[in-house]
């Protein structure tokens, strides 16, 4: 009997442990039971993303330098693949992989969890706007560079295969769920005060929404879309708001020589009002390299399709300005220009290097593999020794400028076919651009013709022509160009001779300027410095607006994704 | 086998979990055999040994048939590519050869990699990159290492003793494809001094393509390129003399042998000289070394 008590006081105890007692999570590790707990851990969550704010195109490029090598401002060294049809679809692509699914991924990770966190109930929506904010942040790059993609708002298992295998959605679906996220966050981010430095708030969620619907709404009017123009009234909406707010200038010390120029090598750009979110360097922390691939690594030129875009002093092209004196040399090619030519390229009116010597300006345009075309990036590089050791630099980069605002203002306001632009419209946004390097204003109309307007494949109003000048100036190598070429279906610049070429150099100039400064370059009929000796012409192909999809993931969709036209 | 499961789009946005997804067999055998014998005052001693095997996967979900994963009766280590026998030397005969344009979109020229046009399309590509459509890609090789083999002896004579040890693989096939093959993929690396065997107008006979300063078209794998990683290698000799005892206990010591040894002496390999065939792939491992060493052996 004994025997028998204790045998079923054995088996209790080997039936008795409860399921709690079993499960146990590691104490030093985090585990996804023990995460959801308190809005600090959504904090903590939505911190992984913040990187993603450093690389914006569909490049991965941190350097001024590099942004806009794809474009028709720049030329690069070797010929970008890209841009002369070389590229061919390959089995896989890091454009389209697990990886670059990895952040719609994580987002939605948060959003299906962050609902078990109890606290401050406005806290915990501020968390998940940033987290709708980057999500927003990560389709809208899906779209620019492919088009349609599926939209994908759950986390997804290895069975999900209803969502595994979708189809691609309309870019104008994923749109609008784009649009949802960013109302979201704007609606339920803090107020700028109200954050730490560094973390994303209302105005950088306008901001962004402006840029988004602004690219959206002229995608669809230009590629034949249709429902445009919902996305040019939310573009000019957001911009609008932030306008309105007070809380955001442009940099200016009244000195319309210097202040752009300024603007891109500040120490600290916390606290400057033109800054509505930027990336700050600090020493012994966290440096840039900027200066220094600028000055060593750049293999990029400015072309001299883009150096004759700058406008005359008196505001008028150099077709028709008679303060135009021509270009026999870059220095009176830069004379009586917009004073943001100077301030972007390099020249004399600024030191190259400032070394314990004292200052050292380039005796003659820097030309060699380094910038192909003689038009040297100077905007964004500081002369300053200290920035140019490796490791060292503390100058701050811009993430939103309100710059960008401003413009984005001007060109929604002027492509919305009810209403249209006044002359009150650019006083508050183009126009304050032009003040602040002491260009006249621009008038409702214009007051002239340029016989040398781009051309971009099909009439524009003169208006719309200069508005376009405006932003492709003062937002020159901040990684704009490709996505407007791309929004304003724009390829046909591409095929413009002179987005090929660089500096003009006469022979009375040539004598001037050392022997083997152009050694094995070749130059056209009109003297302009050939990027590339084999090449002086290039076609656009449609295709190129969007990129292809890897050959392994169409195979692996059982059908479901199909080609990108004309890959 | 523990990996990772069938395949799935991307849109997953993470990896696919390990699982015991698939079977492999592996087939082989290994033999080795040893002799000591003495022959009047030599001792001596031989010994080999011979290895081989073949794996499979028996066993993988790949409904699609993708190349990119496993796939029933995919042989373990096999490496896909385009054969490729030569470079092309004109214009005219790029023009007259296959269009290899889906690799590339720029212009071919002379120096560039001529792909053979398997499926006779017209065309060079990879098809819908499955087993059913592989278009002109095929199995150019594997890089199983077949039939290990070593083999040794050594004999003692008197006062003197010699032994000997080669080791080698075979066969196998590796594609290396890292920018310490190539040199030119892009502009901030080191060139190997292999490269100077680059095509150009004057040197049309050269191994490598012509330089592009970035990894691309003439980059394929193929058969060209793939390397043959056989080898064999004296991995040690050693020849060592016993000082006679009478000699060595008048300074107090029982046995003093000295010998002379040699590490890595030898190698035969036709793989591309910047490699050594014992640690192909990792280009930043510290390389075997050839040593010779001197040393003696006391007992008191």
């Amino acid at each position: 009997m004994k025997n028998k008590i204790i045998f079923i006081i054995f088996l209790f105890a080997l039936t008795s442990c409860n399921d709690d007692f079993m499960d146990r999570y590691p104490k030093d590790a985090l585990s996804d039971p023990m995460f959801w707990s308190s809005p600090d851990d959504l904090e903590s969550f939505a911190n992984q993303f913040y990187p993603l704010l450093t690389t914006r195109g569909q490049h991965d490029f941190n350097w001024l330098i590099q942004m806009d090598d794809q474009s028709d401002n720049k030329c690069t060294g070797t010929p970008l693949p890209w841009l002369f049809g070389q590229d061919v679809p390959a089995a896989t692509s890091g454009y389209w992989n697990a990886g670059a699914w990895s952040t719609i991924r994580a987002t939605n990770y948060f959003l299906s969890r962050y609902e078990k966190v109890e606290g401050d109930a406005i806290k915990i929506a501020s968390y998940v706007g940033e987290v709708r904010f980057f999500r927003a942040w990560e389709y809208y790059k899906k779209v620019r560079i492919f088009g349609d993609v599926p939209w994908i708002d759950k986390d997804l298992g290895t069975n999900d295969d209803e969502y595994l295998y979708k189809p691609r959605d309309s870019r104008k679906v994923v749109m609008d769920h784009v649009l949802d996220d960013l109302d979201y966050a704007i609606e339920n981010l803090y107020e700028p005060s109200k954050v730490p430095q560094g973390r994303i708030h209302k105005y950088v969620a306008l901001a962004f929404k402006s840029r988004v619907c602004l690219y959206e709404a002229s995608y669809r009017k230009y590629h034949n879309l249709g429902e445009y123009e919902k996305f040019y009234m939310e573009a000019r909406e957001a911009a609008k708001a932030i306008m309105s707010s007070g809380m955001y200038s442009l940099y200016t010390t009244e000195n319309p020589h210097k202040d752009y120029y300024d603007l891109f090598i500040q120490s600290d750009l916390r606290g400057n009002k033109e800054s509505i979110l930027c990336m700050v360097y600090l020493t012994n922390i966290l440096n840039t390299y900027t200066s220094h691939y600028t000055e060593a690594n750049g293999y990029v030129g400015f072309t001299k399709d883009f150096a004759e875009s700058y406008l005359c002093a008196d505001g008028k092209p150099i077709s028709i300005s008679p303060l135009y004196l021509g270009d026999d040399s870059l220095e009176m090619e830069m004379t009586n220009r917009d004073l943001r030519f100077r301030q972007t390229i390099d020249n004399k009116s600024f030191p190259y290097k400032i070394t314990n010597e004292g200052p050292i300006y380039n005796k003659y345009p820097r030309v060699n593999i380094l910038c192909p075309t003689g038009y040297l990036q100077i905007k964004g590089h500081s002369p300053l020794g200290s920035e140019y050791e490796y490791g060292l630099g503390i100058n701050d980069r811009f993430i939103f400028r309100y710059a960008e605002v401003l413009l984005n203002y001007a060109e929604a306001t002027a492509e919305l076919e009810l209403g249209g632009i006044t002359q009150d419209d650019l006083d508050e946004s183009i126009n304050l651009l032009r003040e602040r390097v002491g260009l006249p204003k621009l008038t409702v109309p214009i007051g002239f013709s340029d016989p040398n307007w781009p051309d971009y494949g099909y009439d524009l109003s003169p208006l719309l022509h200069e508005i376009r000048r405006e932003r492709r100036v003062e937002l020159v190598s901040e990684d704009f160009r490709w996505d407007d070429i791309v929004r304003w279906k724009a390829g046909k610049l591409f095929e413009n001779p002179k987005t090929l070429v660089g500096i003009r150099v006469t022979p009375e100039w040539k004598d001037q300027l050392p022997g083997d400064l152009f050694e094995d370059r070749k130059f056209t009929n009109d003297y302009l410095l050939q990027t590339y000796n084999d090449i002086i012409s290039r076609d656009w192909n449609d295709k190129l607006y969007l990129r292809w999809i890897p050959l392994e993931e169409i195979a692996l969709s059982r059908g479901n994704l199909v080609q990108n036209p004309g890959w | 086998m523990l990996t990772a499961g069938e395949s799935l789009p991307a849109v997953l946005g993470t990896g696919v979990p390990q699982a015991n997804a698939a079977d492999l067999k592996t087939s082989g055998f290994e033999i080795s055999l040893r002799w000591k014998d003495q022959i009047g005052k030599v001792k001596y001693y031989v010994n080999a040994s011979l290895s081989d095997y073949i794996s499979e996967i028996t066993k993988f979900s790949n409904p699609e048939g993708t190349l990119g994963s496993y796939y029933n009766g995919m042989k373990f280590g096999q490496i896909w590519g385009y054969k490729s026998y030569g470079l092309f030397q004109t214009e005219e005969e790029v023009e007259n050869h296959a269009d290899q344009s889906p690799i590339w979109g720029g212009d071919w020229a002379p120096g560039d990699v001529k792909y053979e046009d398997l499926n006779n399309d017209g065309v060079i590509n990879s098809g819908q990159y499955t087993l059913d459509d592989h278009g002109d890609l095929t199995v150019i090789g594997n890089s199983t290492p077949r039939f290990q083999y070593s083999f040794g002896g050594g004999f003692e004579w008197s006062k003197l003793d010699f032994s000997f040890f080669f080791q080698g693989i075979g066969k196998s096939d590796a594609w290396i494809g890292s920018t310490q093959f190539w040199g030119f993929v892009a502009s901030y690396v080191n060139l190997p001094k292999t490269v100077l065997d680059s095509w150009s107008p004057d040197n049309t006979d050269a191994y490598f393509p012509r330089p592009y300063i970035y990894y691309g078209h003439n980059n394929q794998t193929s058969s060209r390129y793939l390397q043959d990683a056989s080898y064999i290698r004296l991995k040690n000799l050693t020849l060592g003399y016993t000082i006679p005892s009478n000699l060595s206990k008048k300074i107090l010591i029982n046995y003093l042998r000295i010998y002379l040894s040699g590490e890595n002496l030898l190698t035969f390999s036709k793989l591309n000289e910047n490699f050594d065939p014992e640690i192909i792939y990792n280009a930043y491992a510290y390389p075997t070394q050839r040593a010779i060493s001197f040393g003696v052996n006391i007992k008191f």
